[in-house]
């Protein structure tokens, strides 16, 4: 057994050992943490060992449904990796973190989270169509049942509209596989859903067109764009606070994944099709999203349309089909996902302490918790994208990328900076600075040292990403190019100069002096 | 005479008889159906034991070849599960059960086995009558309650009527071609038929007496009130089996006798109107059995997609699916049997909270919601992707998207029962310790997860074999 089918199943043993060992619930919580961690560490073990630009590695391959030319097959390149760890890495926080929140049926909890987490994994390293759709629902499960059981006072709701929405998308996607998968066997009967094989299919234009739509459907609803965005602000003001930091920091993530590994790749004539209906509904979501913060009074519900705005940027990045902003999409996945679970993260700290994630009860909370206050900041700074943190970085490629092929919506898309700017900082303000208007907030606690275990890792990463990226564009942009290639409609072909690796550009003295413009 | 065709027919009446004198000997006291999974287990062995075997007998009008056998197993399989879950709510003798219940059941099974076998007309005919008079009884199990003999008197009439159909189209295929063997209609067709307009109408005749039988759209009225009245054991035998043996039927009569005749457009609008019906219908319900009547008239309307298509492949992957969902659907009645109270109907509100008092039912329950909606890894999710890659590989498109936009429709209404059992609070006045009896359940409702799991994580096996025993057939 490969690390790769390690990372898929270990959570799941252990899920289900979780379900029906006996014990105490605090032994439950400890035994997932544990297990949790192991699976961190073992996929530490594929940064170790990546190899940047040798394409699909940690392959395995078995034969699972031969007659139907469906394996197991998994591998991973510079777009997954980071995903991966991503997600290794967002669990064990999402564990740590619920210890003292969730205290009801804790079996079932951590059981749910460690199946999402085997359910997403899978989804992110497999290289088979067939096998990618299976974990892309499985992982439905564990977070119906999350928001559902453990989540807030509307939690069915949110869990049923979540389900509901996701499914009616990817049920179409179901049809466009099967379509396909008969299109790679000529209707002879030996087609494959071997994904390296659709990567070589040419099926003509107005057909890619259709199944496009159909894949880019059920990955706009994940993402969120805008207009199908409907159902985040509900399940994530729902999800108990892990539930959102998984959600926002990895489940998206699929929505934006599934663009790249699948429908573009695939269907290059589809996507250049709807490419200038892609960008625009980006740029829509960027300041759509960002102007719905502004009449939030629920600090979940400021974060969540937050995160319709971001992810607006990378699809953006996504649209502009060049080296530059596909790498800024790709970065600024992992940036979102580390600091929108941050976010979360710290809401639900405070969530606890206080029962309550309305601005207006908060006022003045800097003078009773410092450090609470100080890593919410550097978080919130981080979300917006200030110089020196992640979100810069990534934020930066992406409208370098969009500006070469549509400096129209690129600028139009840098609103959503300014905006973001105004709604974290004035929820900071209202939040954490000016005079303590509830009396009752003078007994909130400062950050514990089991919750500081979980937020200070996040705040490295913020800084690490920020300060010094090329260890994580390295990996992933030789993977990027060679994709670029394959995915790249003809008339995209863009000047010579932006295929400069990023890395070099952004280590160069004279860009870096543009950074701090 | 060849009895070696009939082996399984001959075990299940021997049994049968069996267990009348037993009946009377144990004045109705002990409880027969442990015994009666044990008969059609055996049964069951012995066409495994005989599998690959083409045997025929009483001059062809019976064939057991390997499609019979197939079917079989799979007949055997939801057969087997039922007696299950009659025999775990067994009752010391009261009710349901103090007529000759176990008996009926097994001749049922001799009826449906025949329907499948049956190479002739007449035998097919004879296979149904025999499969459907010990159903209307047992649908009147009950005799005490208005709602059950209710039921019997209902799904007497509508059945009585689709024989009715059945054979006058018969009379008129006959007249068609002048024979009531399969092979020989085929034959008869292929060499150019004279009566076109008499084949035609009889073809469509038969298709609707079978279409009323498994409940298609629009011969489905019945369903719903027969699925609430009979008593949940009943139901869960007559969801699975009689649906598995009728669309078996349909399978040979419509590859081997009726080709040619242009039967896949009521086909078509058959299973485009089961599905719309049976799923939005299903929405507004309460009540689990009626629920889940109408899941199985959206259910039907699935394997109608795979009938339309009409090949090779679809014939493995309509098998495939009917023992998928011969698993899932008796394993959801068996629940059903467990909760219920005898007090009132089961709806959604009585199963409120019910995965804190008792998980383990809960939680089977939940995998067979799951796997009805479709959702990997469970046989539902393996059996759809089958069933509609055939039906697109057909070149029915349009067919396809409409069963996935109503499959989309149905995770509302099944998701809704995982919601009652797990998300809504307990009602009042529940105490954590009400006795019940769980445990009795465990045979069925173990096997019927494993089937919903272990075919969904690993089709290969069974499709493998379903290709390989129907593909002579065509």
């Amino acid at each position: 057994m490969g690390i790769l089918s390690f990372l898929i199943f270990w959570p799941v043993v252990l899920g289900l050992f979780l379900l029906v060992r006996p014990g105490s619930p605090r032994g439950v919580a400890t035994f997932a943490t544990l297990g949790a961690a192991v699976e961190f560490i073992a996929s530490l073990w594929l940064w170790n060992g990546f190899i940047p630009g040798a394409g699909f590695q940690f392959t395995e391959s078995v034969d699972w449904i031969p007659s139907l030319g469906i394996g197991y097959r998994v591998g991973i390149d510079g777009i997954s990796l980071l995903l991966v760890l991503l997600t290794t890495f967002l669990t064990v926080i999402a564990v740590v973190s619920s210890f003292s929140a969730i205290t009801d049926r804790q079996r079932g909890y951590y059981a749910s989270l460690l199946f999402l987490e085997a359910g997403v994994i899978g989804a992110f390293v497999a290289t088979d169509v067939f096998l990618f759709y299976v974990f892309w629902e499985v992982m439905l499960v564990p977070m119906y049942f999350l928001i559902g059981i453990w989540g807030g006072k509307r939690r069915i709701y949110a869990t049923v509209k979540f389900v509901l929405y996701t499914m009616a998308g990817s049920l179409l996607m179901l049809v466009a596989i099967l379509w396909t998968y008969h299109y790679t066997g000529g209707y002879s009967g030996s087609g494959t859903f071997n994904l390296l094989d659709w990567y070589g299919l040419k099926i003509p234009a107005h057909t890619q067109v259709w199944l496009f739509a159909a894949f880019a459907l059920a990955f706009a609803i994940k993402v969120p764009m805008f207009p199908f965005h409907t159902w985040l602000p509900d399940a994530h003001v729902e999800a108990p606070a892990a539930g959102s930091i998984m959600l926002a920091g990895v489940l998206l993530k699929l929505g934006t994944y599934g663009f790249i590994r699948f429908a573009i790749p695939i269907f290059p004539e589809g996507f250049e099709f709807f490419d200038t209906a892609i960008l625009v509904l980006s740029v829509i979501g960027i300041v759509y999203g960002a102007k719905m913060t502004l009449i939030q009074d629920d600090m979940k519900s400021l974060v969540a349309y937050s995160s319709v705005s971001h992810l607006g940027f990378v699809m953006l990045g996504l649209s502009a089909m060049n080296l530059i902003g596909i790498t800024g999409s790709l970065l600024q996945q992992i940036n979102h996902g580390i600091s929108t679970g941050a976010l979360f993260l710290l809401i639900g700290i405070i969530y606890e302490r206080r029962h309550t994630r309305m601005i207006a009860d908060y006022g003045g909370v800097f003078a009773i918790a410092p450090v609470f206050t100080i890593a919410f900041l550097i978080v919130g700074l981080s979300s917006i994208g200030l110089p020196g943190t992640n979100g810069f970085v990534g934020e930066f490629l992406i409208l370098l990328g969009a500006f070469a092929t549509s400096p129209f919506w690129a600028i139009i898309g840098t609103v959503g900076i300014v905006l973001a700017a105004g709604y974290i900082l004035w929820m900071v303000m209202r939040v954490f600075f000016g005079p303590i208007t509830n009396a009752v907030n003078e007994s909130i606690r400062d950050l514990t040292g089991r919750e500081l275990a979980t937020v200070v890792p996040m705040v490295i990463l913020i800084f690490w990403i920020g300060v010094y990226p090329s260890p994580f564009l390295k990996r992933i942009e030789p993977d990027l190019k060679k994709w670029l290639e394959q995915a790249r409609p003809s008339r995209l072909i863009d000047a010579p100069d932006s295929e400069r690796p990023c890395y070099v550009l952004i280590d160069a003295p004279v860009v870096a002096g543009e950074e701090t413009r | 005479m060849n009895f070696a065709a009939i082996t399984p027919e001959i075990i299940l009446t021997a049994g049968a008889l069996f267990l009348m004198v037993a009946e009377v000997a144990t004045n109705g006291k002990r409880n027969l159906g442990w015994m009666t999974a044990l008969i059609i287990a055996l049964a069951g062995w012995s066409v495994i034991a005989q599998f690959g075997h083409i045997e025929a007998a009483f001059g062809g009008m019976v064939l057991s070849d390997r499609f019979a056998q197939f079917f079989r197993i799979i007949l055997f399989t939801g057969s087997l599960l039922a007696t299950l879950t009659a025999a775990a709510a067994w009752r010391g003798g009261k009710g349901v059960f103090g007529a000759a219940y176990f008996p009926l059941l097994l001749i049922s099974i001799v009826g449906m086995d025949l329907l499948v076998s049956g190479a002739n007309l007449i035998v097919i005919f004879l296979g149904l009558e025999i499969l459907s008079l010990p159903l209307y009884a047992m649908a009147a199990g009950r005799i005490s309650s208005d709602e059950s003999v209710e039921a019997g008197a209902k799904y007497f009439l509508t059945g009585a009527f689709a024989s009715g159909f059945l054979l006058f189209g018969i009379a008129l295929v006959y007249g068609a071609t002048g024979t009531f063997a399969l092979e020989g209609i085929g034959q008869e067709i292929s060499a150019g038929a004279r009566f076109l307009p008499f084949l035609w109408v009889g073809a469509v005749l038969i298709l609707i007496g079978f279409l009323f039988k498994i409940a298609a759209v629009p011969f489905h009225a019945w369903a719903p009130d027969v699925y609430t009245g009979a008593p949940t054991t009943t139901v869960a035998f007559f969801a699975a089996a009689p649906k598995a043996a009728a669309i078996g039927l349909l399978l040979r009569l419509t590859l081997t006798a009726l080709v040619d005749v242009p039967l896949e457009t009521v086909i078509w609008a058959a299973a485009w109107l089961s599905m719309l019906v049976g799923n939005v219908w299903a929405l507004r319900q309460r009540d689990l059995k009626r629920l889940l009547a109408y899941s199985g008239i959206a259910h039907v309307g699935y394997l109608l997609v795979g009938l339309t298509a009409k090949g090779a492949g679809s014939v493995g992957a309509i098998g495939f699916y009917l023992l998928g969902y011969a698993a899932m659907s008796v394993g959801a009645f068996a629940v059903v049997a467990a909760v219920e109270t005898g007090k009132g109907p089961t709806t959604l509100e009585s199963i409120a909270g019910l995965g804190r008092r008792r998980p383990g039912i809960s939680a089977a329950l939940s995998i067979f919601m799951f796997a009805l909606v479709g959702i990997p890894p469970t046989v539902g999710f393996a059996g759809k992707f089958v069933l509609f890659s055939e039906a697109l590989k057909a070149g029915y498109l349009g067919l396809v998207i409409w069963a996935v936009t109503f499959s989309a429709v149905s995770v509302y209404y099944y998701l809704r029962v995982v919601v009652a059992l797990w998300m809504w609070p307990e009602p009042e006045g529940v105490s954590a310790s009400a006795p019940h009896r769980d445990g009795l359940y465990w045979p069925v409702l173990g096997l019927a997860s494993l089937i919903t799991l272990l075919l969904g994580v690993l089709p290969q096996p069974f499709l493998k074999m379903a290709a390989e025993s129907l593909f002579w057939l065509l």
